[in-house]
């Protein structure tokens, strides 16, 4: 493993510098957020697993939810020196893993955990650049800080930038 | 919920409700395979995420997973998960052929008839056993990272605590050291209530 690789788990978040790379593997039906500060060169990933906070009585971990993670991500990137106006955002993940042939067991929970996300970058006026979003594939998704690229890995089709 | 208040009683009648689920699949696919199967005690599991998907492999290893989502008086999902190198060597045994690199659609096909046949063998001792309304629906199959299928299982179950619960039992075949793992995960309040079905509430 590399030095400066940081990971994400499952309804986390965190705020790096270069030349770190963030990382969060595995997101199926949950979303990645990516945001990099490209003046301040300051970067921060969250790994949200349901649409909206708002539904639920239990909120002890904020980094579940997009309502309560991207602002929380924001306020760690601001404490390495980030300013909301330079940053921008990539998203990937939101797949339905399970496809059955009766649509109607299917659930769309990576569908409405996309969509949520981007109604809470629009709120904060942060620019969606990127997304590899939907399908029915497993993402990886990487930071790298030191460039605020952003890139997706499947199993079936390698590593590609979002 | 929190899934550690329940007691060491309750636990163990659950873990006794994977041992019959999962021995009653282990011996349907025995006899399709005609072959010795052996199984671990099951686990009544109450984890966090991270250390039940630790306990099968690496986050991104490609696995099989076969799902079928469970209703009536306790619903949930099933799933049954298989490593890629398990996958072949079942398939091997079944098809009688070559199996390597990448599935075919007949060779997919084929795994998710066994889970379906397992998953329903393991849900109708259930119903047996407690005398529970449950019913299981058309199987889906899909090959893709651990760590991507077993959080949406969990996801698509209800369980979005930091930690969850899941009956499992692996099963291991022969010298090929063939290993697959089923898990029941409950939707919050079907544990409840096969508890109470039990007599242990």
């Amino acid at each position: 493993m590399e030095i400066n690789e940081i990971r994400v788990g499952i309804a986390d978040l965190k705020a790096a510098q270069p030349p770190a790379k963030i990382v969060t593997i595995g997101l199926g039906s949950c979303v990645g957020i990516a945001l990099f500060d490209r003046v301040n060169n300051v970067g921060g990933l969250a790994h949200i697993m349901l649409p909206d906070s708002t539904q639920f009585t239990n909120k002890t971990n904020p980094a579940k939810f997009p309502d309560l993670a991207i602002p929380l991500l924001l306020q760690e990137m601001i404490k390495l020196g980030a300013n909301k106006s330079f940053m921008f955002a990539k998203i990937g993940g939101g797949a339905s893993m399970f496809n059955f042939s009766d649509s109607n067991l299917t659930m769309d929970i990576g569908n409405r955990n996309v969509k949520s996300v981007k109604e809470i970058l629009l709120e904060m006026s942060i620019p969606l650049r990127g997304e590899d979003t939907g399908g029915n594939k497993g993402r990886t998704m990487i930071l790298d800080v030191a460039t605020g690229k952003s890139y997706i890995k499947t199993i079936d089709q390698g590593i590609k930038e979002i | 919920m929190d899934y550690r208040k329940f007691t060491e009683l309750q636990i163990d009648a659950l873990r006794e409700v994977g041992n019959i689920g999962a021995g009653n699949a282990a011996t349907a696919l025995s006899q399709m395979i005609q072959k010795r199967i052996d199984m671990s005690v099951p686990e009544a599991a109450i984890l966090p995420l991270e250390e039940m998907i630790q306990k099968i492999g690496n986050e991104e290893d490609m696995v099989v997973a076969v799902i079928i989502r469970v209703f009536g008086d306790a619903p949930g999902n099933m799933v049954f998960l298989l490593t890629m190198n398990s996958a072949h060597e079942l398939l091997k045994m079944l098809l009688d052929e070559e199996s390597e690199g990448d599935l075919t659609e007949m060779q997919i096909s084929a795994l998710q008839e066994i889970g379906n046949i397992l998953t329903g063998a393991y849900i109708n001792s259930i119903v047996k056993l407690t005398g529970m309304m449950l019913v299981s629906s058309v199987p889906a199959i899909s090959v893709d990272m651990l760590y991507s299928l077993m959080t949406t299982a969990f996801i698509e179950s209800g369980q979005f605590d930091e930690y969850i619960m899941s009956i499992e039992a692996k099963f291991i075949m022969g010298k090929k050291n063939i290993k697959g793992y089923f898990f029941y995960i409950p939707k919050p309040g079907s544990l409840e209530k096969l508890i109470q079905t039990l007599g242990l509430a």
